[in-house]
């Protein structure tokens, strides 16, 4: 290739050799014999082959269903691995899985996480209280992978825009009842996830 | 794990769970003891690609009825602390888990396990039998350093690894059957390196998806492997000849055990039967030219039950 600094230089941008057939080409006589006679390809500029076949392509995409979903009634693939939502989960028994070990606390790089824990009457370690700042968190999915029971995951869920910010300050309660929604799916989406589970 | 906790069916375990409370069924257990000990059966049963699971799971009817819980919750111990590796993006993360896991170890030997279904069941199950807490950190301390994705340099590593991680489950299983035999132990130990290099050998391809070369750095310069060619192609120049000489290791502990199976007491025998997936691999290995990325090798034996069930009535592996 020409260096641009040379060819501005020429005050032209075509490069030499397009100027004018190589003198070796020259001796290349082409064979009329072979190939599409004279009378198809005079047919094909003609008769307009070209644009047609390229309205045949149209039509052929009319009939075919679109690519476009309908959003909020068809929604699009989601891969097992996508963060969206957090969710406290249960045990099947309908106990609570977290066991306040705070490491999703120390892990959050955003500081979004809040939790106080305390023994319940029966001796086992529960949280009393688990706030999710949601507007702080960056959706990392440090605390779901550092979780040792699996207790809070990022689910599939995106949808959940609030008119205030208060709204998006989660507490417990609203975590455990994620998790009861998105339950099946949470599952299912750990299953396919890890090959090693 | 499980599929559907719908509102409604959760209620219904919460009945039943309060009905437990009432009725107790178990003398030693709190309420939640027979959902833990479900969790671990259904974590050890529903892993079927996992490192062995399943296969060990078919191996856990052959011991005695009273330690057979025991059984599911060191195995669902095992696949809590193997699928760490991949269910975290960085060594740090996984450091934090295996930290609680020795802390959830200290407090179940404490008799004040945390509220988690696994260390329920080993905290039952250490009322049954007497298990010694070092296999249990030891098999944690292995799986820490492994965080890293270190290559393995020679075949001792690879077999240092395995003692540390598959042999010490069968000698806490071996304790679980309240067997304490020298010849057991020593047994175990060789059926331990062979299924812990033989379960490396069979997870290749997988590591090999994830960027990652299991086999010594020792023998794969011996025969000019250039690991590019594993991660891109699935098949390098030389790659059987390195697979043959791991699995030759492998073998030669299995010869080892099965010449010393006679001087083994028969109470043991369920822990070795633990070997008998892992030498139907190597035979398999060898049928295909030690190809480690045949697919046919990771196709499951539907005969693997009844030759399970041949080896503990003939007592061979």
């Amino acid at each position: 290739m020409v260096p641009l600094g040379i060819k501005a230089a020429r005050f032209s941008t075509t490069s030499i050799r397009s100027h004018a057939a190589p003198a070796s080409d020259n001796n290349q006589q082409v064979d009329y014999s072979k190939g599409p006679s004279a009378i198809d390809k005079a047919s094909q500029w003609l008769l307009l082959t070209e644009l047609m076949r390229g309205m045949w392509i149209v039509l052929e995409q009319f009939f075919r269903p679109p690519y476009t979903i309908y959003y909020p009634y068809e929604k699009g693939a989601l891969s097992p691995r996508f963060r969206g939502e957090h969710a406290l989960r249960r045990y099947a028994t309908g106990e609570e899985r977290c066991i306040a070990c705070k490491l999703c606390e120390a892990i959050c790089p955003a500081q979004a996480i809040t939790i106080e824990a305390e023994p319940r009457e029966d001796g086992s370690r529960r949280t009393t209280r688990y706030d999710i700042d949601m507007t702080k968190c960056i959706y990392c999915g440090f605390c779901q992978e550092a979780c040792p029971v699996d207790a809070i995951v990022e689910g599939p869920n995106y949808e959940f825009v609030t008119e205030t910010h208060e709204e998006l300050l989660y507490n417990k309660e609203k975590l455990l009842a994620n998790g009861d929604k998105w339950e099946v799916e949470i599952a299912r989406n750990l299953q396919a996830d890890h090959p090693y589970r | 794990m499980f599929n559907s906790t719908l509102p409604a069916g959760r209620i219904l375990h919460v009945s039943l769970r309060n009905a437990l409370h009432s009725v107790r069924y178990h003398s030693t257990g709190g309420p939640g003891l027979v959902s833990a000990q479900k969790f671990c059966a259904d974590l050890v049963r529903f892993v079927p690609m996992s490192k062995n699971d399943y296969e060990n799971y078919l191996c856990i009817p052959f011991y005695p009825k009273q330690v057979q819980n025991a059984q599911y919750a060191i195995r669902a111990f095992n696949v809590e602390l193997a699928s760490i590796r991949e269910s975290v993006s960085n060594a740090m993360i996984g450091k934090m888990r295996t930290q609680f896991w020795k802390d959830t170890i200290d407090k179940t030997f404490a008799k004040k396990p945390p509220q988690q279904p696994i260390a329920l069941a080993l905290s039952d199950a250490l009322q049954h039998a007497s298990l010694s807490p070092m296999w249990f950190k030891r098999i944690i301390n292995e799986r820490e350093e492994n965080l890293e994705d270190p290559q393995f340099m020679t075949i001792k590593d690879m077999e240092k690894y395995a003692e540390n991680t598959a042999s010490c489950l069968l000698y806490l299983q071996l304790e679980s059957l309240n067997v304490r035999d020298v010849n057991a132990d020593h047994i175990v130990s060789h059926i331990g390196k062979m299924i812990g290099i033989t379960t490396l050998l069979r997870s290749i391809p997988f590591h090999a998806s994830q960027k990652r070369l299991v086999l010594p750095a020792q023998i794969t310069a011996n025969h000019n492997i250039v690991q590019e060619d594993v991660f891109r192609q699935g098949h390098a120049e030389g790659l059987e000849d390195a697979v043959f000489d791991v699995a030759t290791a492998a073998h030669d502990h299995l010869l080892t055990a099965r010449s010393m199976l006679k001087s083994v007491p028969p109470a043991a025998m369920p822990v070795i039967l633990s070997a008998v997936p892992c030498a139907q691999y190597l035979a398999k290995l060898e049928q295909h030219n030690f190809n480690a990325f045949e697919p046919k090798l990771q196709v499951r034996n539907w005969k693997l039950p009844l030759d399970i069930w041949s080896a503990y009535r003939n007592h061979t592996i």
